[in-house]
């Protein structure tokens, strides 16, 4: 019970000022079609540079529980998921607003939500310090491996193509290594002088994640659909229904903790794996689909509840469990915080806050969301044409207001344009920005590794050798096999269905 | 099976152009990596290169054998002629921000983006453009300039 003697960190005024900001703010951008929960984390990374270190995470961690509730306002009202993660929520949620039942829809989307929130926080409370000890007995070939598997994992599972995910983790892995080298000094692949220092981690997340969405929304020229009208609903019936539906929200939390735990797998996968089992053991399949309460539930109490084991990886071993992650990740590592086993050990009071706060930020997010659902319809109206505008402008004063330097808002912009060129050839932003995250910690390890193999039997039996290291070699291995394999029975299936 | 185009030769290396772009950019890291004096820095990124090159290979691979016709130049050409004028104003806004000034670049920068991404353009919206870029100007002075005392540059105008 570790938790409760940071508890109080979290109501201090301040961080609690920044806990109810980053709930608000991030239900608000999670509801706006089109602004994804990994840029919102991204765009809101400058900002907390120039905060304490627990406040700024309290800000990120906040953000990221509620973008992904608030993503399921436009999916109900719209049609349109916010995020990945509520593309289960679309099939029930809008058919219920189709109905008459937007509202109700809503606050069964919020409750749910805080129900599997409240419950994946409580497995990252008490998994991560067990799996911390843990990984106490990793060494740098080990270290290694783990980066390298945290690349992989999210570059094969996380992208359409698993050899494009690969190419784009590859990529990302060598953006890190621009710059001078951390052993010797060297300056590396800096053709330009804006490239001496390297490429700032926030410069490359705010471009890749940001710069892309900004030219989307300008390329559908505001196509958004009709705006569901709101009904008056009494949100204590709509609590009491709740949790009268044990089935779905047990069935949504198992399997939301499940996929969370699991690298790359993602809010999309534990919503609709959970919607899919939760309509097989229903006494009413038939009903999905058309507006059954059930479903909505399901896929909100499965994408919640992913948010805290998402980051049991994350925390433990630096593998974040989607890209949000690892966003959060890299909002990590400029506050100097190097997630692993020691993090419980250097920083228990920022690492304690900062769990502390999700918990307390599912709670907020409760209210704040039933608040948020009686105002939904108004805030999704906004033209996506402004959105595109304001994210832009924020970009480059997020960016720069980071070094004070020039050089990373061009390196953001090359970067942003060249990652919305390069989504076109079916390239993803995910795994390169993992790899721009990941990429000093395997090259640092990797050397250090050297060192020590050198000293001893040799380069082969120190990476290849012994059970953790081919642990994760299998598993690396076995993340690539996975989604070649998946990848080809879906092709095979669309090819079958076009013959 | 997927209907072939009917220009098949053409259109795989036109599915491929990203790989093999991403092919030739990694082949030039190969060639820098070896290049240089010291190669104990560049032995890491070296690694990368060869195998980001033997995976762009693979995925040409791919392509040209039929296996993935997800992406379409044509697709891809129509698009961002649909975004070019966007992405122009991108970069003129990051390029000329300093010169400008940070919050008077701003101001241009979001009325371009709202222009560029409406279907239709009147007085009335122009104003309510106008009126919107100033304020987030304001908002983004009090923000970063009074409450974070990030001192962006003025430029010659402001």
């Amino acid at each position: 019970m570790e938790f409760l003697n940071y508890m109080g960190a979290v109501f201090t005024p301040f961080n609690f000022f920044v806990l109810c900001l980053g709930t608000a703010g991030g239900l608000i951008l999670g509801a706006l079609p089109g602004l994804s929960p990994t840029m919102a984390v991204a765009l809101l990374i400058p900002f907390t540079f120039h905060m304490e270190p627990a406040a700024g995470l309290i800000l990120l961690g906040a953000a990221y529980t509620a973008t992904v509730a608030g993503g399921a306002v436009s999916a109900i009202l719209l049609k349109i998921p916010g995020a990945p993660a509520n593309i289960a929520t679309v099939l029930d949620g809008h058919a219920m607003a189709r109905n008459g039942q937007a509202a109700k829809a809503l606050q069964l989307c919020f409750i749910s939500s805080g129900i599997g929130g409240v419950l994946g926080i409580f497995v990252l409370i008490f998994f991560t310090p067990i799996l911390a000890k843990w990984a106490l007995a990793f060494g740098p070939s080990h270290l290694f491996w783990m980066a390298m598997l945290g690349v992989t994992v999210i570059a094969s599972l996380g992208s359409r193509s698993a050899v494009k995910g690969l190419i784009s983790g590859c990529i990302g892995l060598w953006i890190s290594t621009i710059g001078y080298d951390q052993i010797e000094g060297v300056e590396r692949f800096t053709f330009t002088e804006h490239l001496t220092g390297g490429i700032h981690t926030i410069a490359a997340l705010v471009g890749l994640f940001a710069v892309p969405q900004v030219l989307q929304m300008i390329e559908r020229r505001g196509g958004g659909g009709e705006v569901l009208a709101m009904e008056q609903h009494p949100v204590w019936q709509t609590v009491k229904f709740v949790f009268g539906r044990i089935r779905a929200i047990s069935i949504g939390s198992i399997v939301g903790i499940i996929v969370g735990l699991i690298p790359g797998a993602g809010g999309q996968i534990a919503g609709l794996v959970s919607y899919d089992q939760t309509r097989k053991f229903s006494k009413n399949p038939d009903n999905f689909g058309k507006g059954e309460p059930d479903g909505v539930i399901a896929a909100e109490t499965a994408n919640n509840a992913m948010v805290g084991p998402s980051l049991v990886p994350l925390l433990t071993l630096s593998v974040p469990g989607s890209p949000t992650a690892a966003v959060l990740l890299g909002g990590l590592l400029i506050h100097g915080i190097f997630p692993g086993p020691d993090l419980f050990i250097d920083y228990p009071e920022v690492s304690w806050t900062f769990i502390n706060s999700l918990l307390i930020g599912q709670l907020l997010m409760v209210v704040f969301g039933l608040a948020l659902s009686r105002l939904a319809a108004k805030v999704i109206r906004l033209p996506e044409n402004y959105l595109a505008a304001t994210v832009m402008v924020l970009a480059v004063f997020g960016t720069y207001s980071v070094q004070h330097s020039y050089s990373d808002v061009l390196v953001m912009a090359t970067l942003g344009v060249g990652m919305y060129l390069f989504e076109k050839f079916g390239y993803t932003a995910a795994p390169i920005v993992l790899g721009i995250v990941l990429g000093p910690i395997a090259e640092r390890n990797f050397a250090q590794g050297r060192i020590i193999a050198n000293a001893g039997d040799g380069m082969a039996p120190y990476f290849l050798s012994g059970g953790l290291n081919l642990t994760l070699i299998a598993l690396i291995v076995l993340s690539i096999t996975s989604s070649v394999y998946f990848e080809i029975r879906s092709r095979k299936q669309k090819e079958v269905s076009h013959a | 099976m997927l209907d072939a185009p009917p220009f098949l030769p053409r259109s795989k290396w036109a599915a491929a152009s990203g790989d093999l772009l991403v092919a030739a950019f990694a082949l030039l890291l190969v060639v820098v990596s070896f290049s240089a004096e010291n190669p104990q820095p560049y032995l890491f990124p070296r690694i990368l290169a060869i195998a980001m090159f033997s995976l762009a290979l693979l995925q040409i691979l791919i392509v040209a054998s039929g296996g993935d016709w997800s992406v379409q130049l044509t697709t891809i050409l129509q698009e961002a002629r649909r975004s070019s004028l966007a992405i122009l104003a991108v970069i003129l806004y990051v390029a000329l921000c300093e010169w400008l000034g940070f919050y008077t670049a701003a101001i241009l920068a979001f009325l371009s983006i709202v222009y560029i991404g409406s279907n239709n353009w009147s007085q009335r919206q122009f104003a309510t453009a106008v009126a919107v870029a100033a304020a987030t100007a304001v908002v983004l002075y009090v923000l970063f300039s009074l409450l974070l005392r990030v001192q962006v540059p003025r430029g010659w105008l402001f």
